[in-house]
């Protein structure tokens, strides 16, 4: 058996204690209490100073797991936020083009069939796009396919029940009525080539051509109104011994980044 | 020499549990070295050095503590009293398993004594008690981290001794 509390230590702790609060709240131990206070002052301020990389050490084991949970519900806020990011991205983006194809009713009276892309085609020999409005929806072929204020971006090729294909403007097989907006009034064609050019061609070599001039639709086909913005010239070709000359066109809009477009119904 | 030694190791064990162990993160903030301490001597059959470490370290404590003087001491010495009385009635042999035992006990006596002192203070206003449900929230954190930190030294101890004890055999054959 261990040596025990004995009655001695009992009585001797009781009177030492009974010693020390009588002696401390009869304040005859301050000037004890004080000189304590000022001999562990420094070592509790010695440990407490040394204690700092323990503490930190010792934080990080207990911490780990609720930083840990931390980062993850960081990280998938993260997420959701950028997911936000993005859909409100996409509806500003939507808001402006809509914007802009209300101005065009607005201006013309004619309301574009708004219509998502939804596809294009994967193959080189053309380009084209897959739209998600069809014939159920009133698409005919050879409507205009606009974007924003009436900038024209090419036709329907083909119209399925639910979806429809939009040959644009730069694609080899497209070709449309257009006029320039020079003195002359010239008009001709504007046809798609391989790659991303557009060319107005079959304009006569006695009409003016210039850089800069604006190129429009010239309402010479059924389907296709006049006045829609297709381009600028950015460079003529003339041959000496050719009938015509060409311009090289800028497509007014990014035909590339296509999201949202408007079919013109035929009137 | 030997008191100025012993009462430097009493003065550094109270520092560490001052300046150090209710600074780290819950639940370690909760962990009661001079407890440990003084469960050692009571173990190693030191009680008067036992009682006269708890006077010190009670001393030193309370001169850094809120809470009127004389609650810690208090405290100490009544923990002391039980640890005793279970050391010699039913831990009846040293072993590490008594050590947690007779730890567990005393952190725990020590912390409802403090509770229920503080609490009878609490009616002259001069404290605030705490309510049934925290006092048994503070008093399970601070045995179990007080009595886990005890196994993880006694374990360590255990080890270094066998490795020890083997060398020596070693040496001798």
């Amino acid at each position: 058996m261990l040596k025990t509390f004995t009655r001695k230590h009992l009585v001797a702790s009781v009177f030492i204690l009974l010693l020390l609060l009588v002696g401390h709240y009869t304040r005859f131990l301050e000037p004890l209490e004080q000189s304590i206070i000022w001999i562990t002052n420094p070592l509790i301020r010695g440990v407490a100073s040394i204690s700092s990389p323990i503490r930190t050490a010792i934080g990080y084991f207990a911490n780990k797991n609720n930083l840990l949970t931390h980062i993850q519900e960081l990280e998938e806020t993260l997420k959701q936020r950028e997911t936000a990011l993005g859909e409100q991205t996409i509806l500003v983006e939507e808001n402006n083009a809509l914007r802009k194809k209300l101005l065009f009713t607005k201006r013309t009276g004619r309301i574009p069939l708004i219509s998502y892309v939804v596809g294009k085609t994967i193959d080189n020999t053309g380009n084209t796009l897959i739209i998600d409005k069809g014939a159920r929806d009133g698409v005919q072929e050879e409507s205009a396919v606009i974007v924003g204020d009436g900038i024209l971006v090419g036709k329907i090729a083909k119209v399925n029940p639910k979806t429809a294909i939009v040959r644009l403007i730069n694609d080899p097989h497209s070709k449309i009525a257009a006029t320039v907006l020079n003195s002359d009034k010239s008009i001709g064609l504007v046809e798609g080539g391989f790659g991303i050019s557009v060319k107005l061609t079959t304009v006569l070599q006695t009409e003016v051509l210039k850089k800069g001039d604006l190129i429009i639709t010239s309402g010479l086909e059924e389907t296709v109104p006049r006045g829609l913005l297709i381009g600028h010239i950015t460079r003529v070709e003339k041959e000496d011994y050719g009938p015509f000359q060409e311009g090289i066109i800028q497509p007014a809009d990014s035909l590339a980044r296509l999201t949202l477009v408007g079919v013109l119904p035929p009137e | 020499m030997r008191l100025f030694l012993a009462m430097l190791a009493v003065v550094a064990i109270t520092a560490l549990h001052i300046a150090l162990a209710t600074t780290l993160p819950w639940p370690f903030s909760t962990m009661n070295i001079t407890m440990i301490a003084l469960v050692y001597f009571l173990l190693s059959r030191h009680v008067s050095l036992a009682i006269t470490t708890a006077f010190c370290m009670g001393i030193i404590m309370e001169l850094y503590a809120l809470t009127p003087f004389g609650v810690l001491i208090t405290s100490l010495m009544i923990a002391l009293i039980v640890g005793s009385v279970i050391a010699s009635y039913l831990v009846t042999t040293i072993s590490p398993l008594g050590m947690i035992a007779v730890t567990f006990a005393m952190v725990a006596t020590y912390r409802i004594c403090f509770l229920v002192l503080v609490g009878i203070m609490a009616f002259s206003g001069k404290q605030i008690a705490v309510s049934v449900q925290q006092a048994f929230e503070i008093i399970a954190t601070e045995g179990v981290t007080t009595t886990a930190l005890v196994t993880l030294l006694v374990g360590v101890a255990t080890v270094l001794r066998h490795k020890t004890r083997a060398r020596l055999s070693t040496r001798s054959l």
